[in-house]
Order: C-alpha cells, then structure tokens, then sequence
C-alpha cells in the first residue's frame, strides 16, 4: 500500500451552533445521541487502513482531546499505527497560531517527513459520510496525479459560499477550481478530502513562505494552484455525504434520521465511537418505565424514561420523570428532566437540569414541521428552576441558573439561534 | 492498606442453565441486556481498588477469555494493575484439572504469592451483586480473622439447600454445616464470599491437598476443618444477591432488572464490561419507531422495536416488528422476532428468528414440564439455543427447549407441544 498519511483539520472555529460551539470545536459535537462528528472520518481512516494520522487542532480542542485520546477507539493505537493531535506551539522561530487551513500543515510538515509520507491525505474534520479511501489512493497513484480532490453533488439549496466547485474535464483531470466562488460553477463540489503527492505539497508550502503575502487557506494556496498547474484529477464519491453548516441543518439531519428517511445514518455504516466517553459502553440499556411513552425516536444507552418522548434524539444518561414531555427535541448526554417539565423544540447541552413543571419552548408547536423559530437552545449545564417557561427562541447561556429575572430580561425579539 | 489479592472461580459449567451454559462457562452468560454475569464480581473488585486478581477458568472458557482480555475493560491495565487469566495447565507436581474449589485456589496459589498479598478474596464468578469489599477488609483485619465470610439472610424453609453458618453477634463462627438436614442452626447461608488470612489458606490448602478422602471443596472440606480452631468469622450482606443457578432464577432476576422495587440496580449500581467485542452493529441508539410501544422493559442499543415489548429484558440489535408483542421475556442479541409474532416467557439466546404470527411460549405455568430435562426447565419458560429458527406461524408451548441451531422445520406440524426438546437430529 502506498504510504498515505493523513491529516484532519480539525482547528477552525465555528459559531454556527449556538451554544453547543461555545465550549466545543465542530467536531467534537455530539451527533445521533452517542457519536460525535469526527466519528465519521475516523472510521473512515480506520477503515483504509491509514498507518499515521496527525489531528490538527486549536479553537476548544479539550473535548476533541478527550474523544480521540491515542484512537483506540479507531484501531490506531498500535505499534504500527499511529494517531496524533496537533495543536499550535511555540517555537525558537516564527511558529504562531494556525493563521489557516495551509499554515496548518506548513507548521506541521515535520510530521509529514517524519512518517516518510509519499501521499498526504487532507480531511476536514466535520463532513458526515461512509467511505474507504483506498479507490482514491489507487486512482491517483495510476494517474500519477500531483493532486487528487474527493468530488461530491452540489446538494440542493445551500450557498456556493460555503463550497469549493471543481469542474472536470476528460478521464477525471480537474480542470478548473474555485473556492467560495458567488456563484456555482459546476455541479461538483470538493468535498474537503485532497489528496497530494507529499513533496509536491513540501515545495509549494515553502516556496509560498518565501513569499511576502501569503493565503493561508489551504483551497486558495495550494489546491487552485496545483489545478492550475495541470496535473490534478477528481475521484467522485457517489454514497451520502452530510454537511451541516448550522443549526438548522443539525436539527433537519436529526429529524431525518428518527424518520428513517435517506441520510447518512452512523448505525447502518458501522461508525465507531470512543465507548470510554462518561462509560457509554458500560452503561445499561435504556428503560422504559411501567406508564412512560415513547414513539419515533432514538434513545441512548443508560436513559431513564418514565415520561413521554416523542420524535426525539437522547443521548446518553437522560432521566425523564414522569409527567415529563418531551417533543421534537435533541437532548445532550446526562440531563435530568424533572415531572411534568415539558420541552418542545429543544436543542440541549449535556448536563443540563429541567425542574419539575418548567416549560421550554411552545408546547403548541409540538409536531408539524421544523422551523427555526420554534427551537429553543441550552447551553450546557443550565438549570432551568421549577415552574419556569422558557419562551421559544431563547438561548441559555452555558452554566445559566435561569431564573424568573432572567427570563424577564430577554426582549421580545426571538434570538434565532442559527 | 494490607495487599489484596482477588481469585474469581469462574471455571464452572453451570449446568442447570442447560443450553446457555453449553456453549459458554456460566460466568460468561449474557445478563441484563449489557452484561455478562462476571461483570458484577469484576466491577465490585475493580471499586475496592484491588490491583491484582486472577480468574480462574476452566469450562469452555473462550468467550470467558474473549471478554475478560487482560481486564483493561476493569481498570487492570499498565504495570501497576493486573487481571490475568489463570487455566488449568500440565507440568505442576499436582496440577490437573481442577477438582474441586479449593483445588482451584491451590493449583494457582503461586499467582497470589507473586504479590506478597496479606488477604486473599475468593469470588465466584456466577452471582449478580454490588458489594463494597473493602468495608470487609477492614472487619476482617479488625478480628485478625483467619477467615471472613459474607451470607445473607433466606427463609427458614430455604435454608437446607444452602452451606448454613451460625456466628455470634461479633460474627465469630460457631457452626459450619453444608446443606443441613433437619431443622438448620441458622438461616444465614454462605455466599462464597472468602477473605482469608493468605497464609492461613495457604497452609490449609496444603493440608487439603494431601487428603485423598477430600473433594477438595471450601464448603464441604476446608471450613469445617477450621470452625474449631481457626478465627473464622462472618457479616451479613443485607443487599440484593443472586446465585443465577437454574433457568428460573436467571429468568427472575433479569426480570428483576426492570423491578424498581428489586434492589437490583443497574443504574445505581454503574457496572463496567468489555463493549469492544460488541458488534459495531448494535453500537448506536435504540430506535422505537413506527408503533413501537414499550413498556416496563429495558431495550439494548442497536435495537429497532415496532412491536409491543412489555416487561422484558431486550439485548443489543434486537429487531421487533409491527404488530408483535413480546411479554416477560430475556431476549439476547440479535434476536429478531418478526410480525405480529407472540413470544411470553421466552429465554432467547443469541441470533435467533422468531417467524412471522408464530407463537411462542405462554403465560401458564403450570404446563407439562420438559421431558427430556425436567430438573431444568420446569417452571413455564421456553428456551432457545444460540442460532436457531422459527417458521413462520409456528406454536411452541412452554417448558420447551430448542437446541442451537436448530431450525424448527414445520412439515408435519405446526404445534410444538409443551415440554418438548428439539435437539440438532429429530426435528419435525
């Protein structure tokens, strides 16, 4: 096999989520109830059979930290295989924060020489989706490319901001390439997965640096050029593939999963999990009491449902008392809903504590379909106190003691969490 | 803190639990839909922070072995903390299998003397509890016992089944009797929960092994030995304790697992097990969907359930489909159990199919019971081995036993009547 090196940037900042990106990097973010987002590229790797793999990290890395830990989880701590994080540091040099995807791996191409890498393998860290590599590493080894960009379909209904587009010319050669661009220029996006020739990425990285203004976005510095330069091809994936730029499409991704409907479902592709993380593989199967009710939903190791659960995605070590509702909801590991508490639309942190009778979100929007307005968000660890109606739209700061003086301070206007 | 070293004896068949056990050392049988039995005595011990146990296997121990590992699952990784599997072996002067409990202690006494351990606790490897040890270490270092034994309270009825002990109110032993006959001098029974005094047992087990009159067992050979003139020593243990012994009190206590009022409690109690040698296909979370109703019942991951699951106890991956209701009953991985199928009292190892409409088992209890195993399954139960199939619209009454396997052909009849064992030759 040819020796691939991986890379996943995983250090962006991102407040696309609210709260749950307050104290968490993207992909670090719980996802169907027990994964979290890197899950996906870390089964995938793990799949390939990628001997050394280098996490780039930096904005809220700490539970990211804690989740990947030295990848057993994903087969990768071994004596032949390895995993490693990757954050900023100091140096005798220049060595700063990561100033962008490209300064990312310039700062870090020790690691690539160190594994005698003759491909690298760069990922973003927060793409939803089932592959094995090895039919991308095939084709750019026949094709002798300098680089190869792992394509998908436009999907329907987001912004070309968010995407770089590719468009193809014969047997796979890419021959155009933009990032961001206003509009679409091709029903082809690049996925974020490029894989480089490594002393092709080493000779461009430094001669850049030589530079006196540099683009440290890795698309702008080196993948348009190497386009450019004429020796690049695309490998179309053909599966699923899930990017959710924000709330909105977390919470659609969710829906779509307790509905069954066609998305990319972590059960069905056998994606791993760090079972360590709050003991999710020692915890005991999910009970549901004697008058508790449950109905289109996905409940996690180690709840306790005495209430009412409907259309709902729990994670781990959720307690709903009796009395309690909860509709159209994602709740975060370990919170306790307390009886007769109703939440309707809610998205929760973990940790978090509902007293009896406190009423979060509309109770009149129960079913229907989704819209934004109706979502109301916690943050982690709140404690919402008894009785209290927390108005849709509201967004709980992390660690929030809600009280009656808060609840009065929020205005009118309804705080769309997205 | 006196060093602690920790024997399980988890080399034992288990042969009332019939086909569960066949396949699989009865420590190793699946419980409680996340569990096997061992997890409890290994979580106890990995919580009294004892670095060092030795299993001790015997029986068909690959799934034993398989789940233990090297214990890292309980905390026993790096140098400082070590679980290790201890088989009977060839080339000891007196090694052979193990012949009794005492014998198994004995033939691996050179693995507790590679820690210089003060005490050594004796476990079994078969009973469900939650017990803090180190509260007994404490009593037993407090008498400089020779030996301290936990036992539990049961009806005066009950207790001729039982070894019977009497102790005073400081707990010092008067009376040791294996199964008594007659009126029994008490009813607290023994749990085969040992503390001893490591060179005491050391020595005693020396002496036991140079009888050849000796069954080589605690119970019958060595305490009886030592009540008169050793400190021997008890405490009870007031808290939920089962001995899953027979189909019956293994069905009742996965029952009691979805009994708030048991005492047996999962939540509460956090027990650790090895989830790495799970299918990857059951890790992710339970799906009631569609007119899924459960109640009453704890449900494993990677279940899917459109059917009625009311009072049971669901493993991993366990598939229940539209119309179906599943009542009272112990559920392993991967079972599916398909449309509008009835399945009550039904014991259900791994991988099993329940076909379309069919119905198995029922709710009287008082049906004929098994003919070929009447001492195992006698008490309404339907069990079913490792693999094996039901056709669509099948009846299978109760106090049956269905090997692994097998596929319950429907040819001739579509009625498989009460107490009837199907093993792999005649079939339908």
């Amino acid at each position: 096999m040819i020796k691939t090196t991986a890379m996943i940037l995983a250090g962006g900042i991102n407040l696309d989520f609210s709260v749950l990106t307050h104290n968490r990097v993207k992909s670090a973010m719980p996802v169907c109830g027990q994964f979290r987002i890197i899950d996906f590229i870390l089964t995938n790797l793990s799949n390939t059979g990628i001997q050394n793999v280098g996490v780039l990290i930096q904005y809220l890395p700490g539970s990211l930290i804690d989740h990947v830990g030295v990848g057993k989880p994903w087969d990768m701590d071994s004596s032949n295989r390895h995993i490693k994080l990757m954050p900023p540091f100091m140096g005798m040099g220049k060595t700063k924060w990561f100033r962008g995807s490209g300064d990312a791996i310039y700062q870090n191409l020790t690691f690539v020489r160190d594994t005698k890498a003759e491909h690298v393998l760069i990922l973003t860290a927060d793409h939803l989706y089932g592959m094995n590599y090895s039919q991308m590493i095939e084709q750019h080894n026949q094709t002798n490319a300098d680089l190869t960009i792992l394509t998908t379909n436009y999907p329907k209904g987001y912004s070309p901001r968010l995407f770089g587009f590719a468009q193809y010319g014969e047997d796979n050669l890419v021959t155009h390439f933009e990032e961001k661009p206003a509009e679409a220029i091709s029903d082809t996006i690049s996925t974020g997965v490029y894989l480089i020739k490594a002393n092709v990425l080493i000779e461009m990285l430094e001669q850049l640096h030589k530079e006196e203004e540099i683009n440290h976005n890795l698309p702008k510095c080196v993948i348009e050029p190497l386009v450019k330069a004429g020796n690049s091809y695309g490998h179309r994936f053909e599966g699923e593939w899930e990017y959710l730029s924000d709330m909105q499409d977390y919470i659609r991704y969710h829906r779509r999963l307790i509905r069954g409907e066609s998305c990319v479902d972590p059960g069905q592709l056998n994606i791993l999990t760090n079972l360590q993380d709050r003991a999710l593989g020692s915890r005991p199967s999910p009970f549901f009491g004697n008058n508790s009710h449950v109905e289109d939903s996905l409940i996690s190791p180690g709840c306790v449902i005495h209430g009412s659960v409907v259309r709902s995605v729990l994670s781990p070590g959720i307690h709903v008392a009796a009395g309690a509702k909860i509709t159209d909801s994602i709740l975060f590991h370990d919170c306790q809903i307390q009886e007769n508490a109703q939440l309707t639309w809610v998205v929760s942190d973990k940790d978090c504590i509902f007293e009896s009778n406190c009423q979060i979100g509309n109770r009149e929007d129960a079913g229907g379909d989704f819209e934004k307005e109706k979502i109301t968000v916690i943050g982690k660890e709140a404690h919402i106190a008894q009785g209290l109606h927390v108005p849709t739209g509201c967004v709980v700061p992390i660690d929030k003691k809600v009280d009656q003086r808060w609840i009065a301070g929020q205005t009118e206007k309804t705080t769309t969490p997205a | 803190m006196a060093q602690v070293v920790a024997m399980i004896l988890a080399g034992g068949q288990g042969s009332r639990l019939s086909i569960l056990s066949e396949q699989r050392a009865k420590p190793a049988v699946p419980f409680g839909s996340n569990y096997r039995i061992i997890d409890f005595a290994m979580t106890n011990v990995m919580r009294a922070d004892i670095r060092h146990m030795g299993i001790m296997t015997q029986y068909r121990p690959f799934s034993l072995n398989d789940h233990i590992g090297m214990g890292e699952a309980w905390g026993f990784s790096g140098r400082n903390h070590m679980a290790k599997v201890l088989p009977p072996y060839i080339g000891g002067k007196n090694s052979d299998w193990y012949l009794g409990t005492a014998d198994a202690i004995h033939q691996n006494m050179w693995f507790a003397d590679l820690f210089n351990a003060e005490m050594v606790l004796i476990l079994s490897g078969d009973h469900i509890y939650s017990m803090n040890y180190s509260e007994i270490f404490k009593f037993h270092l407090q008498n400089d016992a020779d030996v301290t034994m936990m036992t539990q309270q049961v009806p005066w009825e009950e207790a001729g089944r039982f070894g019977v002990i009497k102790y005073d109110k400081k707990g010092r032993i008067e009376a040791f009797i294996e199964k008594p006959k007659g009126e029994p001098p008490s009813n607290q029974i023994n749990l085969g929960i040992y503390v001893f005094r490591a060179s005491a047992l050391k020595r005693l087990l020396l002496e036991d092994a140079e009888d050849p009159n000796s069954s080589h067992d605690f119970g019958g050979n060595i305490f009886p030995k030592m009540i008169k003139t050793m400190r021997c020593y008890a405490q009870e243990f007031p808290q939920y304790w089962r001995d899953v012994g027979t189909l019956q009190s293994f069905w009742e206590a996965n029952m009691e697992c979805v009994n708030p009022q048991s005492g047996l409690d999962l939540n509460k109690w956090k027990v650790f097990t090895n989830s790495l040698n799970s299918p990857a296909e059951f890790c992710r979370p339970t799906h009631i969907t569609g007119s899924g109703r459960v109640q009453n019942s704890i449900v494993g991951k990677g279940s899917k359930i459109q059917g009625q699951v009311i009072n049971s106890v669901l493993f991993g991956g366990v598939q229940v489909d539209k119309g179906a209701i599943v009542r009272d009953s112990v559920l392993m991985d991967g079972v599916h159990v398909g449309q509008g199928a009835q399945v009550t009292r039904m014991i259900s190892d791994k991988w099993v199919h329940i076909g379309a409409n069919s119905i198995i088992g029922s709710d009287e209890t008082d049906n004929p019971v098994n003919e070929q195993f009447p001492d195992y399954l006698n008490t309404g139960l339907t069990l079913a081995g490792k693999r094996s199939h039901f056709p669509d619209n099948i009846k299978v009454g109760s106090n049956c036993l269905i090997y692994p396997k097998v596929s319950v052909q429907q040819q001739s009849r579509s009625t498989i009547p009460h107490g009837t064992t199907l093993s792999g030759n005649d079939n339908g």
